[in-house]
């Protein structure tokens, strides 16, 4: 065993200073910069965070489940039919989760619990055991979307839904 | 010598932005006044469980205070309706009312928005209220359109109106 200081010298020292920073601190501090900026630009600009608060949207989403909501995802094309979207009130602190199911122009209407798409019925596979909602038709505006949640097992009173000027669609859910 | 000017550049940043600062501190412009009204409208609303009568007495006066004499109010109710109130004794007997009913209530205006009209004596303003009960899971969220005029120098809520982001 050896107890010369040198060696002492010559062995790393693996301070929390080094842990933290790295090597070369600079480099690390301006890295870490980097991935700040670029973070509050992705979550701010592009995808915003959110948490489902409510029931709503069952069984698709559940309570307190977390998501993204992707504004970029309309920059193509026009939001379609079946989309998850962000419907805003003022701003985008709090904003509504609901699914399109008629598009501008379209006649629509919600019979013993069928959604009716200009007079067809509309497949909706996303539902489980949908209440006999009414809704008698109404031809949406040419910047108008029909949104609603998945759970239709709700009374109808309860649920909050109706046609979004398209300017009120912040973005799609991620997934 | 360069480092010397930088550094005098940078005392320079610093006092005009203390400068600023305090200017806009002492002397607001009339959007940050408006938001102070709403901020004053906001914390008279709320209260919290178990508040004394003398807090009541206190609320009560400053949301008179914030409440022009015409004022006008809408809102929609819980499970569907609109509820119509005008006046100021009838909005602040019934915001006072509701204490004896509620166990506490938090309002919090958010995403606001506020344009004053060039005369510099009206405004409007959109925002999102979030009224939570405490330890309740649920809140009410309602979409508001506010007018707001200046009275005597001070700001004073003239109309508000639920907005409906969906309609039917």
């Amino acid at each position: 065993m050896s107890l010369d200081p040198a060696d002492n010298r010559a062995a790393p020292r693996w301070t929390w200073k080094r842990l933290v920073l790295g090597r070369r601190p600079k480099v690390t501090l301006i890295r870490a910069a980097a991935m700040l900026v670029l973070a509050v630009v992705v979550f701010k600009f592009v995808l915003i965070p959110v948490r489902v608060d409510g029931d709503s949207m069952e069984p698709t989403y559940r309570n307190g489940s977390i998501n993204f909501i992707n504004q970029w995802a309309y920059r193509s094309h026009p939001p379609r039919r079946g989309d998850v979207v962000a419907v805003r009130y003022a701003g985008k602190s709090i904003m509504l989760l609901k699914r399109i199911i008629a598009l501008p122009g379209e006649e629509v209407a919600i019979v013993r619990g069928q959604v009716m798409i200009n007079g067809r019925p509309l497949q909706e596979p996303y539902l489980k055991n949908p209440a006999p909602w009414q809704l008698p038709p109404r031809r949406l505006e040419t910047n108008e979307y029909l949104v609603i949640g998945d759970n239709r097992t709700m009374v109808q009173s309860q649920h909050l839904f109706g046609a979004a000027r398209a300017d009120r669609i912040v973005g799609k859910a991620l997934w | 010598m360069v480092k010397a000017r930088l550094i005098n550049l940078a005392l320079l940043v610093l006092v005009a932005g203390l400068g600023v600062f305090l200017w806009s501190h002492f002397f607001p412009n009339e959007e940050k006044r408006v938001r102070k009204c709403l901020e004053g409208l906001q914390e008279a609303v709320s209260f919290e469980a178990g508040g004394s009568l003398a807090g009541t007495a206190a609320d009560s006066e400053r949301l008179r205070s914030l409440l022009a004499p015409d004022v006008e109010v809408e809102v929609e109710m819980p499970g569907g309706g609109r509820e119509a109130m005008s006046g100021r004794a009838e909005i602040v007997q019934a915001a006072m009312g509701a204490r004896q009913y509620l166990r506490g209530l938090k309002v919090e205006l958010l995403d606001v928005a506020v344009q004053v009209e060039p005369g510099k004596d009206r405004a409007a303003c959109s925002l999102t209220a979030k009224a939570t009960q405490p330890g309740d899971r649920d809140y009410v969220v309602q979409e508001m359109r506010l007018e707001l005029v200046k009275q005597d120098g001070q700001w004073r809520l003239r109309k508000a109106a639920a907005i409906r982001p969906l309609k039917l």
